[in-house]
């Protein structure tokens, strides 16, 4: 391994921009020459995009050199009567939703306040936002990728259209991959209709957990929810559909769920605030079944689990995402002791936060061989294991890796 | 050549009704239903649960066995035609649905479930599955799993892979991976959604975890008659930059009009139309009626002359019979039917589907159109006689060129078929040997044996060489398949 300072000079002197640690190729030509050198150099590069999710997979301790696509030209073609945009992967997220909706046309997922996340960021973390339930998870959501390797190959992947089985669903793989298996060079995006109306209402009652459930009986359709362990924060139900649909929508919350009309842009607004995390932050975010969302509920609510100072909750009819931020650094004590409760239910956790992640212990039997294919993958595509290396990480490992890491749990 | 000993094995293992050997017991196997290709597995295998088709797949990987996976048949891309020295692995008998959970949506099924019998089992509890191929009458869940199937409604709740939530998936060492939690988003690096839609080529699934939906409050099916196909596509192109969306839009041309018309399955389509665009409508009440109203309003000033629309569950049933059925129908045309799959981009239905009609004109075959169009997936449909070579060379030619110049203007080769056999040597059409090699790390990575499906999706050999042979499918195959040594 050589010296950071080592590999910058190298680079710099076969014309490639490196500024602060961070190699910033300006065109394709230079990304193949810094790949080249890094390559040559045995580096250990970590790819950053805007670094604006703000916790440590981006930790540039951890790599030689940080590589970044933020000054290659950025380039964005948006065809709307196919209902598709493709961008280069350091466009901003937010610039991208804001073309679509100058078209009438909705970019999922809407990740609020993060509008200078890079589409190429987006995609290799597979963030998936508030909207899912209307549009789906990220990954049903990029239909193409053109992706460069360690090794300097590059290839295109699916193609810019709302339909495609040619080949494998490596676009799928890509979300999510966090720059284990290739850099992406340019991603193709599904487009949908804007929603005519967004409308929030708010639910009375102490209980979030209640309200879920009444509203998963009622079963109405196009309603996420959002309620805060605050008290003094309201449960809102968030709709949006034609007019048609928000007008039967907005009738059956109101005779059935006893709910009143808020004004949505100012909760959105808001909740975006809230939801934000500081980088420096520590937190815990658990993703689980829907119906498990009231048993996830009542476990943070634990009066032995004084352990944080707020918690989010955001519930969906496929999904129900909790976040939930400490006051300081959590002892170790006290993450396995959450760990041991959600080790009880249907659900995945991951603690964030600055610092060396955390390991927990136990998980799935089934994760022996879904490791198994994922390092497969990963030492066949990134054989040197340059990319994205990590001490602890669940794909880099053999029996003897961590059976569960930071980012992954599970019961 | 299988061993006697290993074909002694794996008869113990499955019993005689899931070992199948004799020629005649073979012969149903021979292709799926890209019937043009054929050739006789060396055995048939019907494990009746994951145990075990997990040992059987370790036997044929210690002896070094190439295993093509099947479903139902149902295939059109020749995915499940043998090669040589393989066995059939079909899940004809995994069909049982293991559960139904209504309180969290989801259903667990082994491999072999017919389609439609898992929507007709989630109705009492007021859900459904929403891919809905036309062959949903026979063909297995595991086999739309492999191929990422379709149907109408895809256009509104999208392919299988966004209605998956969980697999058992046999690895092509035999080993068992389970994604049963239904979770929602994968753990580090995605490989169920690699899984979807790969073709049998990196395993077999053997149980699947799928969302069930809602059924929608209202639902109504609206039939609209146009003077010409051009207008028909016309139209889809406005409402769908409209940004309407009804749950289903289908296009049948004339020519599949008198077919279905003449036939059992007999819709009641005016046949004086040149074209007839079938929509389905779902939603809450008000939803469905004001997209009806946007949508007739779109569809008459793009030429529909008239449309009518049906709520009645039995006048829905009927309207669709026709496109259900048109498959069927056109039997009365000629004995073979080649059903292409292209995708097209939906500015550019009007025109690929006019080249598509000068194609094969110009090669004197009768084409039939019945497509997806609110996806721009495009069917033509030519009838032909395959007793005859020299008809089934022009209508591989037309295949192949209905594909170029779909690709030409912005297309791809397949939206739901796969790329099997059939297209597998197209795929240089859209690729180059380099990303294709990159294409190929998949396989490398989860079978590097090339033991599982091998000769199918990617090109054996450079494309330089595949290019030059035209039409990409001869009428009876060379394989090339290359199985490597390698140890299980």
């Amino acid at each position: 391994m050589n010296g950071t300072i080592d590999i910058a000079e190298k680079l710099q002197a076969m014309g490639v921009p490196v500024r602060s640690g961070v190699v910033r190729p300006t065109s394709e030509a230079e990304l193949e020459r810094a790949l080249t050198g890094l390559r040559e150099a045995q580096a250990r590069v970590g790819w950053v995009g805007a670094q604006s999710q703000g916790h440590a997979w981006t930790d540039p301790s951890r790599y030689d050199v940080s590589l970044t696509l933020l000054d290659m030209p950025q380039e964005v073609h948006l065809d709307a009567g196919e209902g598709v945009v493709r961008a280069t992967a350091g466009v901003r997220w937010g610039e991208l939703r804001e073309r679509a909706a100058a078209q009438g046309l909705w970019l999922s997922p809407d990740l609020g306040v993060h509008v200078q996340a890079t589409v190429g960021g987006v995609v290799s973390a597979g963030l998936s936002g508030a909207d899912r339930d209307h549009y789906g998870a990220l990954r049903h959501q990029v239909l193409a990728t053109r992706v460069v390797l360690s090794d300097g190959r590059r290839a295109p992947f699916g193609a810019p259209l709302v339909k495609n089985v040619t080949g494998f669903n490596v676009p799928a793989l890509m979300v999510g991959q966090r720059g284990r298996l290739a850099g992406l060079l340019d991603v193709a995006l599904r487009l949908w209709p804007a929603p005519a109306e967004r409308l929030a209402w708010s639910v009375p009652g102490p209980e979030g957990s209640k309200a879920w459930q009444r509203l998963r009986a009622a079963r109405i359709p196009y309603l996420s929810v959002r309620m805060s362990s605050d008290p003094e924060e309201p449960t809102v139900l968030l709709g949006q559909g034609t007019a048609g649909a928000m007008a039967d929508v907005a009738h059956r919350v109101r005779t059935e769920l006893g709910a009143h009309p808020i004004d949505a842009a100012a909760h959105d607004q808001a909740w975006s605030q809230s939801w934000r995390l500081d980088p420096e932050a520590r937190s815990v975010f658990v993703q689980g079944s829907p119906t498990a969302f009231p048993e996830i509920w009542r476990t943070l609510h634990q009066e032995n689990l004084p352990w944080a100072q707020r918690l989010h909750w955001l519930a969906m009819p496929e999904i129900a995402e909790v976040r939930g931020v400490w006051v300081e650094e959590p002892t170790d004590a006290a993450r396995e002791a959450l760990a041991q409760h959600l080790r009880n239910l249907p659900c995945r956790w991951r603690f964030l936060g600055a610092g060396e992640p955390k390991p927990l212990a136990g998980g799935p039997e089934s994760a022996a061989g879904l490791r198994d294919a994922q390092n497969a993958l990963r030492h066949t595509w990134d054989p040197a294991n340059l990319w994205q290396p990590r001490p602890i990480d669940p794909l880099a490992g053999s029996a003897q890796a961590p059976a569960i890491a930071e980012e992954v749990s599970g019961a | 050549m299988l061993s006697a000993e290993l074909r002694d094995q794996l008869r113990s293992l499955l019993g005689p009704d899931g070992y199948l050997d004799a020629p005649s017991q073979r012969l149903s196997y021979e292709s799926d239903s890209l019937s043009l290709v054929r050739h006789s597995p060396d055995v048939v295998l019907l494990p009746k649960d994951t145990r075990e088709a997990a040992l059987a797949m370790q036997a044929l990987a210690r002896a070094g066995v190439p295993i093509v996976p099947r479903g139902a048949g149902t295939g059109l891309s020749g995915g499940a035609t043998p090669v040589p020295g393989a066995v059939s692995l079909v899940t004809t008998r995994m069909r049982r649905i293991l559960r139904i959970d209504a309180d969290q949506r989801i259903a667990h099924v082994q491999a072999g479930v017919i389609n439609v019998e898992l929507t007709r089992a989630a109705a009492p509890f007021g859900l459904f599955y929403a891919p809905d191929p036309s062959s949903q009458m026979a063909c297995t869940l595991g086999g739309n799993f492999a191929e990422n199937s379709g149907g109408p409604h895809g256009f509104k709740y999208g392919q299988t892979a966004r209605h998956i939530r969980g697999a058992r998936w046999i690895n092509p060492r035999g080993e068992i991976v389970d994604w049963l939690d239904p979770v929602v988003d994968p753990e580090g690096l995605d490989v169920l959604s690699l899984l979807v839609g790969s073709e049998g080529m990196l395993g077999i699934v053997t149980e699947i975890l799928v969302d069930l939906l809602p059924i929608p409050e209202a639902s109504e099916t609206l039939l609209a008659l146009f003077d010409s196909l051009p207008n028909a596509c016309e139209s889809v192109t406005a409402l769908i930059a409209s940004g309407l969306r009804p749950s289903a839009i289908e296009i049948l041309d004339q020519l599949t009009i008198q077919a279905v018309e003449a036939s059992v399955f007999r819709a009641g389509y005016p046949q004086e139309a040149q074209a007839v665009m079938l929509l389905d409508l779902d939603g809450t009440a008000g939803e469905v009626e004001e997209l009806r109203a946007a949508l007739v309003t779109i569809l008459r000033e793009h030429g529909a002359f008239q449309t009518q629309h049906a709520t009645d569950p039995e006048q829905r049933k009927r309207l669709w019979a026709g496109r259900k059925g048109a498959y069927g129908a056109m039997g009365r045309l000629a004995p073979d039917l080649y059903v292409a799959d292209v995708v097209a981009p939906r500015t550019r239905l009007a025109e690929i589907v006019g080249l598509a009609s000068e194609i094969c004109a110009e090669l004197d075959l009768p084409l039939a159109n019945v497509f997806h169009a609110g996806d721009g997936n495009l069917h033509p449909n030519i009838s032909y006689d395959r007793r005859d070579p020299e008809q089934v060379r022009r209508v591989l030619l037309a295949g192949e060129r209905i594909m170029q110049a779909c690709v030409e203007r912005g297309g791809t080769l397949t939206g739901e078929h796969g790329v099997g056999l059939e297209k597998r040597d197209a795929m240089c059409s859209l690729y180059s040997d380099e990303e294709l090699a990159v294409h190929a790390l998949v396989r490398e990575a989860i079978d590097p044996g090339h033991r599982m499906n091998p000769g199918k999706l990617l090109p054996v050999r450079g494309c330089r060489e595949a290019r030059t042979r035209s039409p990409y499918l001869p009428g009876m195959p060379e394989y090339d398949v290359e199985v490597r040594e390698s140890t299980p």
